[in-house]
Formats: structure tokens, C-alpha cells, sequence
């Protein structure tokens, strides 16, 4: 009985240190689980699904791009499995600096008909389209370039020819 | 283990695997925390490709809604096929049908090494095994999300039981679902097979240099077909979608990747218990092998490869690869819980061999 006493001393140890590892997994975990994507965005599924076609392409950042494409078989300009996409880091740079982060509304605009964009999807949240977490700067969105035509938490732009 | 006796004895283990199942669950259970399931890992594109087989009946293998859409759908399909048959079969919504496989993976991966470890080391270790999936941090982040990868790590130890097992329809046929689940699961798997066999090929080379008697055994060579089938399968699936073989032209081998593996990060990640114990576990293993070399001593030889097989795709930088080195943590932490199982049996054997000495 002392043996087993001794061993499960030994035993309980290890147990001890892997509970701390179970308690780190949860603390690390956790941010994981964040959505990043807003219950406004969640909202304006039913406007897209009711107004555009499958298929259609938006402007949007990683996250909101493929949530889109999950939840309305829209696409993104970013966002998804970048294995063989052609040029992608320059389309991850020109969504992120050029598009989000352009120094005005034509800029803005450009870069959205570049790559053959129908809406820009505009959220009240910070946005990342591969680089860095930034602001969406909602005063790029403007006549003549973009029309607003859904706009709660989430604004939806019609990229205008 | 031998202080142990009686019914005790043999529902213990048992107990300790229901145990462990019901952590997993527990620790799993945080993707209900939020309004919609996790979106981190690209899981909502998987979503898609599932959605539009529900709503159209056509899977979209020519045409990826990622990056702008219009390119082949080169991620391999099986765990989006399961998605859309779990929605069709439940009537569910996509959502909550992620967030129920999450559970599911929950169940799957403490009874899987459970099953594995049993099979190399007895039942106690075995329960071990399995209370110890909890304890890796990388394989909770990796697996409390509805993601392939998750689905493919669930997989991983009941497919290395198969090859250990010799079973060899189930085997082949697992490798093949891996592979097809998963790419980085389906390359750790293949080249855990290929390790085994490697490692059994040269103590058969060995044996024969010693004038011993030791034909490579039957898992070994099982192991070999995996590898062979694991790899034709993927390079096949490749194939089928784009019409080339050019694997190392994808962007994650061209842009490289991944992150260094530092010595603080692989204990954050893979849990400084499992890292003991499997260390523990590694010396016990290889003392065996190198006292005994010409016994078969599968078990060993398995474990052993796989924790090398781990551990060279977290360090493939240093021989010049560079490509996903932080993101095979979670496969070496998959390789280590079944040496980790072995060095808390021997922690127990130490304690019996201690008290006997000192007492």
C-alpha cells in the first residue's frame, strides 16, 4: 500500500502539471473564438441574399468576405484559401492600403473596379485584409464613386461605373 | 501498476477514459460562447463550398468562391462533403451543425488515443492518453473550431491504430479520408508511416547484417502502402483539380508560411506535461529498442517515428523547407501524448521502485 502510495504521489504531480496545461489551452483558446464579424453583419445577410445574385463579387476584408461567402455564396475579394490565387499578396495589399486604407474615394473606387467589385462592404469594426487591423473609413464611401444602399451597422456601397 | 488489484483494477481505466471525455467535452464546449460559431481559420469558407452542395446539389470543384472566386477549389473536399451531409441528414443550420461536430471532434480524440495507446501500451497508459488530449493547448485551439484540420487530428489516432493494428483495408482507407480531410494532417500522417517503416527497415537491415532472423513484420510494410497511398491519393486529388503537379507552387511554399518553433513557444503550445512526460516516454522507449534490438517492439518504433516525423515538420526550416514550422505544433503535441502515456506509466514505476528502496 505505501508503494501505491508513492507512486500516486508521483502520478498526482504529473496531473497537477498537465491541469495547468488544460487551464492554459483554455486561456489561449478563448481569443479563438472571438467572431469578429458583428450581429449587424449577421443582420444584413438577408438584404444580400434578397438583392444581389449568387456569385456576386464584393470589396470586403478577410472576415467579412468569407463570411459572405458561407452564409450567401457571395464572393470576396478577399478572404478563403489563397493556395493558387494568382497575385494574391498584391490583392491582399491593394484591399488592405488601396481599398480600406486609400488616401481618397477615387483611389478607393479604383482599386474596387480593378478587380471587378459590384459592392464594397463597409462594417462598423475594425477591419484586416491581411496586413493590419485598421478602422474602416467610412468617409471614402461617397457620390459619385459608391451609393449607399444598406446602411445600419454595416454599410453596403454600390460600386458605381 | 501492479499495486493495483481486483475490479478496481480493470473499471478504473474505463472510468478515467469517461473522465477524460467528459473534459474534453468541458473545454470544447466554449464554441457556443458566441452569437455565431468561430469564424478565425478560414472556417466560414468551408461553409460555402458545403452551402452551395445543399442548395444546388453541385459541389463547386472548378470555380472557389476565395480571393475574387474563378480559380479551381483546391482544398480537399471530405470534411466539406461530411458538413453538407450532417445538414441534410439533420435539417440543422450550418451553424449549429459546426458547432455539434466540434463535440463530436471533442468525443473523438480522447477515445482515439485511448484506442491507440491501448493498443501500444495496456489500458492505464492508455487512460492516460487519453485525459492528456486535454492538456495540449494547440490541439484545443485547433480542434474547439469546425475546421478540417480538427476533423483530420480527431482522425490521426485511429488511423495510427489501424497501421499498428495491421488492419489493413480500414488502414488504407483511413489514410485516404485523412488525406483527403486535410492536407498538413494527411502530410504528418504519411510521414509518420514512412518513418516507421524507415526505422523497422533498417533493424531489419541491421538483423541481417547480425546474421539474426527478422523480416520486416507486417505493419511495417502496412505502413509503407500507407505512405504510398497517402501520397498518390493527395498528388491525385492535386491533379483532378488544377491538371498539374506542381505542389510546391502553392502560395504557402512560395510566401513561406508559418513562424520559427522557439523553445518558450512549443511549451506554450504543446503543454510542458505532455513535453515531460513524452521526453520521458521517448527515453524509456528508445532504452527498450536499443537493449533489445532485434525484438519487433512495434509500439516503441511507432511512437518513436511519429515524434520524429513531429518534430522534423516543426523544424523543416532547418533543412532549408521553411513552410508551416509553428503549424505542425499541434501534430508533434499529436505524436507526444502517446510517449507522454508511456512516461506516466514509468512515473508510476518509478514511484513503486522508489517506495521499494526506501521504505
Amino acid at each position: 500500500m505505501k508503494k501505491l502510495a508513492f507512486s500516486l504521489l508521483l502520478v498526482f504531480a504529473a496531473a497537477w502539471l498537465a491541469w495547468q496545461d488544460v487551464d492554459a489551452g483554455q486561456t489561449q483558446a478563448r481569443p479563438w473564438m472571438s467572431p469578429v464579424v458583428t450581429r449587424e453583419e449577421l443582420a444584413a445577410m438577408d438584404w444580400v441574399r434578397a438583392n444581389t445574385a449568387p456569385r456576386t463579387l464584393f470589396a470586403t476584408d478577410i472576415f467579412g468576405g468569407e463570411f459572405l461567402m458561407g452564409n450567401t455564396l457571395r464572393e470576396a475579394t478577399v478572404g478563403g484559401d489563397w493556395a493558387i490565387i494568382p497575385n494574391v499578396v498584391e490583392r491582399m495589399r491593394a484591399f488592405q492600403y488601396d481599398f480600406y486604407g486609400a488616401a481618397s474615394a477615387e483611389q478607393a473606387h479604383a482599386t474596387a473596379v480593378k478587380y471587378g467589385a459590384a459592392y464594397a462592404w463597409v462594417p462598423n469594426r475594425q477591419i484586416f485584409a491581411g496586413y493590419s487591423w485598421v478602422e474602416a473609413n467610412r468617409s471614402l464611401f461617397v457620390e459619385p464613386y459608391f451609393t449607399q444602399v444598406y446602411g445600419s451597422g454595416v454599410a453596403i456601397y454600390k460600386v458605381n461605373p | 501498476m501492479n499495486g493495483l488489484h481486483g475490479p478496481l483494477n480493470k473499471r478504473l481505466p474505463l472510468l478515467l477514459l469517461l473522465a477524460a471525455v467528459a473534459l474534453s467535452l468541458w473545454t470544447h464546449s466554449m464554441v457556443f460562447n458566441e452569437f455565431v460559431m468561430p469564424t478565425y481559420g478560414n472556417t466560414m469558407i468551408h461553409v460555402a463550398s458545403s452551402r452551395e452542395l445543399v442548395e444546388t446539389g453541385q459541389y463547386p470543384f472548378a470555380d472557389d468562391y476565395s480571393y475574387g472566386g474563378g480559380q479551381p477549389n483546391l482544398y480537399v473536399p471530405v470534411y466539406r462533403f461530411a458538413y453538407a451531409e450532417a445538414v441534410m441528414l439533420t435539417g440543422l443550420p450550418f451553424d449549429l451543425v459546426g458547432r455539434l461536430f466540434v463535440m463530436l471532434f471533442a468525443i473523438l480524440l480522447p477515445l482515439g488515443f485511448f484506442v491507440l495507446c491501448r493498443e501500444l501500451w495496456g489500458e492505464w497508459p492508455a487512460a492516460a492518453a487519453a485525459l492528456l488530449a486535454s492538456a495540449v493547448p494547440e490541439l484545443l485551439i485547433y480542434t474547439v473550431r469546425p475546421l478540417p484540420q480538427a476533423l483530420g487530428l480527431a482522425l490521426l489516432p485511429i488511423a495510427f491504430y489501424l497501421i499498428i493494428k495491421n488492419n489493413r483495408i480500414a488502414a488504407l482507407a483511413a489514410t485516404a479520408l485523412v488525406v483527403l480531410t486535410h492536407q498538413e494532417a494527411g502530410v504528418f500522417l504519411v510521414g509518420c508511416a514512412f518513418a516507421f517503416f524507415a526505422l523497422k527497415l533498417l533493424q531489419a537491415l541491421a538483423a541481417k547484417a547480425e546474421k539474426r532472423k527478422l523480416a520486416l513484420d507486417a505493419p511495417a510494410k502496412l505502413a509503407f502502402a500507407c505512405w504510398l497511398a497517402g501520397v498518390a491519393v493527395y498528388f491525385g486529388w492535386h491533379f483532378f483539380i488544377t491538371g498539374n503537379l506542381d505542389v510546391f507552387g502553392l502560395a504557402q511554399f512560395q510566401n513561406h508560411e508559418g513562424g520559427k518553433v522557439t523553445a518558450d513557444l512549443l511549451a506554450t503550445k504543446a503543454g510542458r506535461a505532455v513535453l515531460l512526460l513524452g521526453a520521458l516516454g521517448a527515453v524509456a522507449a528508445l532504452v527498450r529498442v536499443v537493449r533489445k534490438p532485434f525484438e519487433p517492439l512495434n509500439a516503441e518504433y511507432f511512437a518513436l517515428a511519429c515524434a520524429g516525423a513531429g518534430l522534423f515538420a516543426c523544424f523543416n526550416d532547418l533543412v532549408g523547407i521553411g513552410v508551416f514550422m509553428d503549424r505542425f505544433i499541434v501534430f508533434l503535441g499529436v505524436a507526444l501524448i502517446p510517449l507522454a502515456a508511456l512516461g506516466a506509466k514509468k512515473i508510476f514505476d518509478l514511484g513503486e521502485a522508489l517506495a521499494e528502496n526506501l521504505l
